[in-house]
């Protein structure tokens, strides 16, 4: 009998809900959330439209009634801002934890 | 970063907006670009942990549907994306080719036997009016079915059947050879009164059928098929002579 068969995630999957999972994944949400909130609301419904419903630029421009260039161009400037805000708050985060440390 | 696709055509090309030419385009640049190829990483880095995060709880479909009812149709094909269409959409799909399907399949043989029918008709009923000039109406012309039935012998790879109705007011004629459609058929000649009736026979591979008729030019026929042979009547009699000429034929 092979006793060192590969572990197959396939057939046996994870469950991905474990607690660190979850600390993490409340973590991220907290931190993508605020950084979210930080951003003007026309940046953040490119973004939103854009990344979690999936939508093309045609349709985005439609919602918005905004020209699709302008879609473009709000997403590159949403997604800076959030990268911006969110480098911040990382090196926010960082600089706590050495505190309490 | 200094490049200025940085904040233009890159998130195109990160969103799969771009065409075929402009992100081969922007490939190439990628190569000589370390500006770009960061941003790009960044940009995909943020894409797929805000979709990881969580952030979004979906509504329940009844509750989404209940919304978008609201939003009116003007906004409405906008906003649902289709990537992921209601599994009833495609019971819907299917049902609608089902239904072609099957209305094809029923209304084809009723278009093209209908259609198939009108050609046959007017090809005998032509046979018919031909058949009618001087010396064309009989090759063996006896009154007696036991000559006719074996005057067809060697003529045709079939037997017609063939029968004198003279007790029932039809009496045999004669009988001849016609082309009908490219085939050679049998004709039995019968009378009625004045009246001439030409019998079209050959034989079939379709099942039995109910007697079909009709008129064309003012002659009336009547179409059928009986144990592998099909029969049509046409004359100028009174339709109701030539169906009790059908029946004595059914028999």
């Amino acid at each position: 009998m092979d006793l060192t068969t590969e572990f197959d995630e396939e057939l046996h999957p994870q469950p991905s809900v474990t607690p660190e999972a979850l600390a993490i994944a409340g973590d991220n949400r907290e931190r993508l959330t605020r950084a979210l909130e930080e951003l003007p609301v026309r940046f953040r419904e490119v973004l939103i439209l854009r990344e979690l419903e999936g939508c093309s630029y045609k349709e985005i421009a439609a919602v918005t009634s905004a020209p699709i260039g302008t879609v473009m161009s709000s997403l590159a400037r949403a997604r800076q801002r959030l990268q911006r805000v969110l480098t911040q708050s990382a090196a926010q985060h960082k600089q706590e934890a050495g505190r309490e440390l | 970063m200094n490049c200025e696709l940085t904040q233009t055509v890159l998130h195109g090309y990160l969103d799969g907006e771009l065409d075929a030419a402009r992100a081969a385009d922007f490939e190439r640049h990628l190569i000589s670009c370390p500006d770009c190829v960061a941003a790009l990483e960044a940009n995909e880095n943020l894409r797929s942990s805000l979709q990881r995060a969580g952030l979004y709880e979906r509504a329940p479909q009844a509750l989404r549907q209940k919304v978008q009812a609201q939003l009116g149709a003007s906004t409405r094909p906008s906003f649902i994306p289709m990537r992921n269409p209601a599994p009833w959409r495609w019971l819907a799909i299917a049902a609608t080719f089902l239904l072609a399907v099957f209305l094809g399949w029923r209304l084809l043989p009723v278009l093209r036997g209908s259609s198939g029918q009108t050609a046959l008709a007017s090809a005998i009923v032509d046979a018919h009016l031909r058949s009618l000039q001087p010396g064309h109406l009989e090759d063996v012309q006896s009154t007696d079915q036991h000559t006719v039935k074996p005057w067809f012998d060697g003529k045709l790879d079939f037997a017609p059947p063939v029968h004198d109705f003279v007790n029932e007011g039809f009496p045999l004629q004669g009988g001849r050879l016609d082309v009908v459609h490219g085939r050679t058929v049998a004709v039995l000649v019968y009378a009625r009164r004045k009246h001439l009736i030409n019998v079209f026979v050959w034989p079939t591979t379709e099942p039995d059928s109910e007697p079909l008729s009709g008129s064309q030019l003012g002659y009336h026929w009547i179409d059928f098929r009986k144990a592998g042979m099909e029969m049509c009547a046409v004359s100028d009699v009174a339709p109701d002579d030539l169906a009790e000429l059908q029946h004595l034929l059914m028999q």
